[in-house]
Parts: structure tokens; sequence; C-alpha cells
């Protein structure tokens, strides 16, 4: 492919959904950041000037530093490994528990289907972040805590989305004929509904994610996920709060900011992906 | 003479309707095939034809009845010792754009059946698979393409060399042309008659286009509200035809020759509701030839001679031939 | 003066794909036709051939990514724009309506019968409620629909198939056109119910002395009820003239397939060559549009075939036409 065509992707991607192409590029400048941050960050996360306590946006330290004298620009980029760290992850969690169980609940119905509704019905009605707080709490704030956590969560919502697509697959032609040729009901499961529901479920990882790295930040915030010295966002928040009053509003401000701008990117992500997927985008007319 | 390939007797289909109202689709319907045979189910909408399909296919559970089919009793096998049974027992839908997993190349579709029912290993189902696509004269480059970058005609050719990957012995076709523009019809046809007399398996045709039925067919069988109304071999049937249904059904369809008259018998109102089936004859609310009995019992079928038969009380009087 | 002429329309389809290459598709190919008054013209072809679209061009129904490369539409001698300008013209709608296809999604599931057909007067011109009931209710009438009177208060769903379909014959006629276009006016009907709406049809025509335009993919009703035909392909009317004329003698290779390849024919010649992809319209052929598919396809096919003109106002485009053997 030529670079002339090479290009032509993007641009034809951008004009189909602008939302996509916004979303994709917060996304992607923040993954690179992640990858890139041993290589970008003028310092390391976790590097104190003892001496340099809360000194504001400057030459030595672009977006300041904070109540322990480490540069939060390099923080907030480190940050970035904790957010994919989280959502990365939880996502996996979600898709390999919430798709089979989206699957077997709306093809099968019956129990499962039962059971899967009323664990929908309970996360609907209580606040997911008290139930986040009250899990993490219970077990222990770690990395691997949080992320099961919040897969765990999520799955159910994630199986409804994929239960809803199955639900409206059941009654197609080639599933019909799928039965008729002589397929169990795994195999009419895994090999003609599976794939054909997935696509429809697809657009709404990236939201999911989004969720996924809000729920961290807020249970780092209250002070029950991840905490600081790590870099994480909610955590640095949280310690940026207590000087927003006293004048030192950069300490919070940035990570708040790329907070922000990464659940956004994830949410246009995802918002242009249903544009993009869309079969009815075929504009020719017959 | 060896026993038919499908025989189904009594077959009863009840649809709910909501607020315990019911469908009555399909009301006591006998049917037989030969090995072989191909059979002609006729009839409009609400006849219950595709009920009919989807009964003897086992895909939809029977109300009342019974199916065997190559003699074995099916109306109540469990799903498990049915699955091996299907790959002699095939069905090709309507729709050829929606019969097809669209994220499955149209090789591995057609290697499926093979997949399911036989031991072959990868290399001779992908053989198989191009044996077949050259069977139903489709390029072997379809192989790797996704159904939606082929043609409807393509496509339900697909669906034929699928049908026909573990050499069934009877095929259901439901509505295989209606979907199709008229070039590509009379391709598929060709194909079908290539086919049955090749590998000499049955079809059961189900169709409301008269003509092709005509074409097709060996023997035909002419569904009213659930009851056959009808059958006998097509030829007979068409030159012929004894109940009243038919010969209205026959006289309303449209020749392709302005030079042909037209000689139409019209039935009276509208098609009653399949929920609410008045007693006697289903037909009789709109026959021409109704009489006060009409309402009274379901018609026995009345032999006609040479395999034929019609179920109308008026055949003895000879009031059931309609005039202009 | 012919009612209605169309001259040369072509209409091409400008869309831009994910890889942002501009595609054109070549819908509407030199489409040229006339309808005298009190005429009925069937116009028969395949998916893709063009044929509602063309009723959308005389209805100036057209929008992007449509675009009308060239040709002229006179209706009663006034000029007609293809494209959708958004302003009514007070003559679609009055003097050249339409009747489309699947009745139970053309009709308004949340007016009642009666309602929509007030709307449909009022809409394109001064009548107070009363007359437009008491016309609406004459025009259930003259479409044999039983009962007018309560089924003017009927919502669209209890009617059945062939009902709705005679409603929307109702609405096209109730402002008594000039012309009326039925889009596949029987497409889902059983057979006996569409004997009847056709009967119904041609009698209402003919006692206004309106002409027609009746756009079919089903030969059978060309035969008995139009009195012209046209036969399109990708996009161009490969054939045209009166309706016995063609079907006696089809001067069109594309024609004498499409007539080869009903059952009836195919019973008493047998198979024969049939098929043939259809026409990619992204990607239509030089010359001929039918020489892809076409048996007689020679060297000189990849220039544009001359109409070659026969008796009795029939024409087709083929270079071959005066030499095919009698069908």
């Amino acid at each position: 492919m030529s670079a002339v065509t090479a290009l032509a992707w993007p641009v034809g991607v951008a004009r189909r959904s602008p939302t996509f192409a916004v979303g994709a590029a917060l996304v992607g400048f923040f993954l690179m950041l992640a990858v890139l941050a041993d290589l970008i960050a003028p310092y390391g996360p976790t590097q104190a000037f003892p001496y340099e306590v809360l000194k504001a946006p400057g030459a030595k330290f672009l977006l300041g530093s904070d109540g322990n004298g480490m540069d939060i620009l390099s923080r907030v980029i480190h940050g970035t490994r904790y957010a994919f760290g989280i959502a990365v992850p939880a996502g996996a969690i979600m898709v390999l528990l919430g798709v089979p169980l989206g699957v077997l609940a709306g093809y099968k119905g019956g129990v499962l289907d039962e059971v899967l509704l009323r664990i929908l019905d309970v996360l609907r009605a209580f606040p997911s972040i008290i139930l986040a707080l009250a899990v993490v709490a219970a077990t222990g704030a770690s990395l691997v805590n949080v992320v099961l956590v919040i897969g765990f969560l999520d799955s159910p919502i994630f199986a409804r989305i994929v239960r809803a697509e199955v639900l409206a697959l059941r009654h197609a032609t080639f599933v019909r004929a799928a039965v008729a040729a002589g397929n169990p009901p795994w195999r009419v499961m895994a090999v003609h509904i599976l794939p054909n529901a997935i696509l429809g479920a697809t657009a709404q990882l990236p939201m999911r994610m989004a969720w996924a790295v809000r729920i961290s930040a807020t249970l780092a915030f209250i002070g029950v996920g991840i905490q600081a010295p790590a870099p994480e966002w909610g955590a640095m928040i949280r310690q940026g709060a207590e000087f927003v009053i006293s004048g030192e509003w950069w300490v919070a401000t940035f990570p708040g900011l790329a907070l922000m701008a990464l659940v956004l990117g994830f949410n246009l992500l995802g918002d242009g992906l249903t544009d993009i997927l869309d079969p009815r985008r075929k504009a020719t007319g017959k | 003479m060896s026993p038919p390939i499908l025989a189904a007797s009594e077959l009863v289909k009840r649809f709910p309707a909501g607020r315990g109202r019911q469908v009555h689709a399909v009301n006591g319907v006998d049917l037989e095939i030969g090995r072989g045979e191909a059979v002609g189910l006729v009839g409009e909408s609400g006849s219950g034809k595709s009920t009919i399909g989807m009964l003897v296919t086992r895909l939809i559970p029977l109300t009342a009845g019974r199916v065997c089919f190559d003699g074995r009793d099916i109306t109540a096998l469990p799903e498990r010792e049915m699955r091996p049974l299907r790959a002699s027992l095939q069905i090709v839908f309507q729709d050829p754009w929606g019969a097809l997993n669209p994220r499955m190349t149209i090789g591995k579709a057609l290697e499926e059946p093979l997949k399911l029912h036989t031991d072959l290993e990868a290399g001779a189902r992908a053989l198989r698979g191009r044996e077949l696509a050259e069977r139903v004269r489709l390029p072997l480059a379809s192989l790797d393409r996704f159904p939606h970058e082929l043609s409807g005609g393509q496509l339900q050719r697909v669906c034929i060399a699928r049908a026909l990957a573990t050499r069934p012995k009877l095929i259901v076709l439901d509505e295989p042309t209606s979907s199709l523009d008229l070039s590509v019809r009379a391709g598929i046809l060709q194909l079908l008659d290539q086919i049955r007399r090749e590998s000499g398996v049955a079809i059961l045709f189900i169709s409301h286009d008269l003509e092709t039925v005509e074409l097709v067919t060996d023997r035909v069988v002419v569904l009213y509200l659930g009851n056959v109304v009808e059958q006998g071999p097509t030829r007979k049937l068409f030159a012929e035809p004894a109940h009243p249904y038919t010969q209205t059904l026959l006289s309303a369809s449209l020749p392709p020759d302005p030079d042909v008259m037209l000689a139409r018998h019209t039935a009276i109102g509208e098609v009653p509701s399949p929920i609410n089936l008045p007693p006697g004859c289903a037909f009789a609310s709109r026959c021409p030839a109704a009489i006060p009995a009409c309402r009274g019992a379901r018609p026995p079928a009345v032999a006609l001679g040479g395999q034929h038969a019609a179920a109308c009380i008026r055949i003895a009087d000879g009031g059931n031939v309609l005039s202009h | 003066m012919s009612l209605l002429t169309v001259e040369d329309l072509h209409v091409h389809f400008v869309t831009r794909g994910l890889d942002n290459r501009v595609r054109v598709a070549r819908a509407l190919n030199g489409v040229s036709f006339e309808i005298e008054e009190g005429e009925v013209l069937g116009v028969v072809g395949e998916t893709g051939a063009g044929k509602s679209l063309t009723a959308l061009a005389l209805l100036g129904m057209l929008r992007p990514p449509a675009v009308v490369a060239a040709g002229r539409i006179r209706f009663e001698g006034r000029e007609l724009a293809a494209l959708d300008s958004g302003a009514p013209d007070h003559i679609r709608g009055t003097r050249l309506t339409l009747i489309p296809q699947s009745p139970h999604t053309s009709l308004d599931p949340l007016s009642r019968i009666g309602e929509q057909l007030v709307r449909m007067q009022r809409e394109h011109g001064r009548v107070s409620r009363a007359d437009a009931l008491r016309r609406a209710r004459g025009m259930l009438d003259e479409v044999h629909i039983p009962a007018p009177e309560q089924r003017l208060k009927a919502w669209p769903h209890q009617l059945s198939g062939g009902m709705a379909q005679r409603v929307l014959i109702a609405m096209a006629l109730i402002n008594r056109p000039r012309l009326v276009i039925a889009d596949e006016p029987t497409t889902g009907l059983d057979v006996t119910v569409q004997a009847a709406v056709l009967d119904t049809l041609r009698e209402l025509v003919r006692a206004h002395a309106m002409s027609a335009l009746i756009i079919t993919h089903d030969l059978g009703i060309v035969a008995h009820y139009c009195d012209r035909v046209a036969v399109m392909f990708a996009g161009s009317i490969i054939e045209q003239g009166p309706t016995r004329a063609v079907f006696r003698g089809q001067r069109h290779p594309y024609t004498r397939a499409l007539v080869a390849s009903t059952p009836k024919r195919i019973a008493e010649r047998g198979y024969g060559q049939v098929g043939g992809t259809p026409p990619d319209l992204y990607a239509l052929p030089a010359g001929c549009l039918y020489r892809d598919r076409c048996a007689m396809a020679a060297e000189i096919c990849v220039t544009t075939p001359p109409v070659v003109r026969f008796e009795h106002a029939h024409a087709a485009r083929c270079h071959f036409s005066a030499q095919l053997p009698p069908p």
C-alpha cells in the first residue's frame, strides 16, 4: 500500500465519524505516553526533590511539583500506566466473563437468564461505587484487587448488552439453518451466535473501559483504591485536594485534566465505533 | 414398492396468539413423499405451507400428529438423536441473504455439514467443498468470500450446495426462488432439475408460484388455511383441478402472454382469520359453489382416480366445477 | 404532445467509502420514454435496473447522494425537476401521484384511514372537511372496499394486505391525477388478491381517462394490464413498444432471455442458456451495457448500440436487433 492510500484510510474513517477520530486520537495519545513513559518523562514517577515542594509550573517542573516534591508531569505520564493497567485487564475480564454469560443467557434463557437479570436489577439499584468500595475495603487496595472488582462488577452489564444482541440473532434464518444442519447447541452458540453478537457489543467496550478508569480513580480519591506514592491519578487528585484552597491549584488540576481527557477519549471512541459499525451507513441507493 | 422417505399424518400446529387465543396454522394434514419424488406444497399466505416445512424437519415442535422419516418415527425424537438424521434431511430457505452466517466464508459454510456428520479431515473436507461448488456452478474464488460479497442467485446456489454436502435423501425447499430475480430463478430451477436427475434425491417444494411448481414437481398438494384441499399428479391436477379453490387459484395466475385470454374465478370476500376458523370446509365462506352442507363437517377426500383426490362434497353432484 | 416525456435521464450516486475514495454508481443511463393520454405503460426490469429510481425521479423525490447528471422531464408541457427541492409544486400529489409498495409501511399507522384520505385532499387544495370526507367515502367505494363508512374509521393495522393496497390506490386517485405511478402494486399480495386489485386499478384508470405507469418485475402483469412496455436493464431502457408486439417478437437479447426464463417457456423449450450476474453499477462496460451477459456479443458491442426502430413505435437498443431470428 503506498503512502497515499495508507493515508486515505484515516481520512476516510475521520470523515465517516469525526467522533471516532477524536476519541482514537486521545486514547492513542495517552497509550503512547504509557508505552514510552520511561523515555518521555523528565523524572521518575516517585523521584522526590524534598527542597522543591509545591513549586508552581515552570522551567524545572513543567506542570509543577506536589507536596512531596515530585514532578507532576512525570507522575501524570506514568499514571497512564495505571489507567491502562486497570482498564485493559478489567476490560478483558468483562469480555471473558460477560460474553459467554450473555450468549448463554440470551440463547438458552431459563434459570441462567433469570439469575442474570436479577443480578442486573440489584446492580442497577445499588450505586456501584458503594459496592466497589465495600469489596475493596474488605479485600485490600492492591492493583489486582481493583482490577478484579471492576472487571467482575462490569461483567453483568456487558453480558446484558451481548444478551440483547443474542435475543435478536436467535431468530435469524442462518441460526435456524445451523440447527437444521445438525449443529449441537454449543456449536450454534460458539460458531454462529457469538461472532455476530460480539460486533454490536464491541462498541460498548471502550465505554466500559472509560468507566473502569473513572471508578478506579474514584476509589483512589476516596482513599480506598490505589494509594500514594503510586502515580495513580485519583490518588494524585486526593493529594492535591488539600492544596487547592491554599492556592497550589496545579497539584490536583493536571491529573484531573488527564483523567477527564482519557475518559472522554474512550467514550468518544465507543460512540464513534457505533457510527462506523452501523450497517445502515451504506448510503448507496438503488 | 419401497416405503416413502417421508410420511406425515394428522399434522396439527397451533400457535398462541395472545389473550388465550390460538392461530390454527395446520389442521390435520397428511403428507407423503416417495423416494426420489418431487412433491409440491402450494398455497397462499395462511395456508400453513411453510409451517409444514418446519414441522417435517422438526425445526418447530408439533402440536399433534406423526412424522416418519426414512421409516423411523421422528415425532418425539430427542434432539440429540435427531441431529445425525439431519445429514439426510436438509432444508433450503427462502432468504438466501439471511440463511448464511455473515461471518463465515462460503468455503467454511460448505464444509460445516461435513464437519458435523463425517470423519473427513480438513484436506478432504476442503476438496469436497470445491467439488460441491463446482457442482452448483459457483466460481471457486467464491469459497474465500463472505456472503455479503455474493449475489442472491449465487447465495442460493451455496445454500443448495450446503444441503447436498451430506448426500441427503430429502431436501425441503421453502420458496427457494421467490426472493430472486426472474433471470436468476431459471438458473436455480435448472440446477435443481440436474441434481434430481443425478442423485435421485426427493424434494418437497414449497411455493405460492403455480407455474414454477408445475414445472418442477411430480405431485402437488394444495393447501388452504391449514387443510389439504386437493392433491394429485402435477399434470393431472393442473389440467383438471377438481376443488373450487384450486380452480380459483389456477385461474388467478397471470401467464406472461398477452394473447392468452384470462378466465378468472373470483373468490368472494377475504380470507377468514386462522384464529377463528369456521366449522366445515375451510373454503366455504368464499366458495362460489358452496351449499349449506359445506359448513357442517370437514369434507372427506374424494378419490378421483390416478392418485388424484380432492376434499369437496360437491364433486358428487358435479357442482364443484366453477363456471365463468 | 405527450402527457409525459422523459428525455435522456442520467442519474448517478456519488458516495465516499471508508477508504476515502469517491465511488460513482451509474444508476440511470439515458432513460427516454413517453406516455400518452389514457395509456398504461409497464416498466419491467430486475433488481437494480432502475425502475423505482425512475419513478422517484418523476416524482421529484431524488435526494443526495443522487445526482442528476443529465436529462429532462416534461409533464403536461412543463419542466419537472428530478431532485427534491423541498418546495411544493402543486403537481405531485394532485396531477401526478404514486401508489407505493408495501401498504403496511406506506400508511401512517397512527392515523385512521378516513383521516389520511382527508389529509391527502386538504394538503393539495382548498376543500372543506365535510366535502373531503364525502369524497373519501366515495373513493373507498370506487376501489370496492366493502362497508366504506365503517372503514373510514379503521386503523391501517386492521386492514388485510389487499385492502390496504386498495386504500393506497384510493389515496393516489382521490385528487383525480392525470398520471398515476404504481410501484410494484401487488408485491406481497396473494395471487387471488393480486388479480382483484389490478382489475380495480385498471377499471378506475379507464373510468377517469387517466394514464398509468406500472412498475413491476412480473411479466404476467405487463402482459395483461399494460398497453405498452419498457424493458430496463442497468439503468437504461433496452426495448420498448406495444405489449403485444414486444411479447410476440422480442428485439433485444435481454428481453428474449427474460421471456425465455418463465416456467411456461422452460416447460415448452427447455432451459437453454439462463442466468447471469446482476450488472455492477459501479463498473458498467463501455458501449452496450448488456454485453457482458449477452450470447450474441461481438466486437461491435463496445460501441453504444443505436436505437433500432420497428413498426408500431417498437424500438430496441441492440446492434443486432434487425438480424435476430423470430423467437
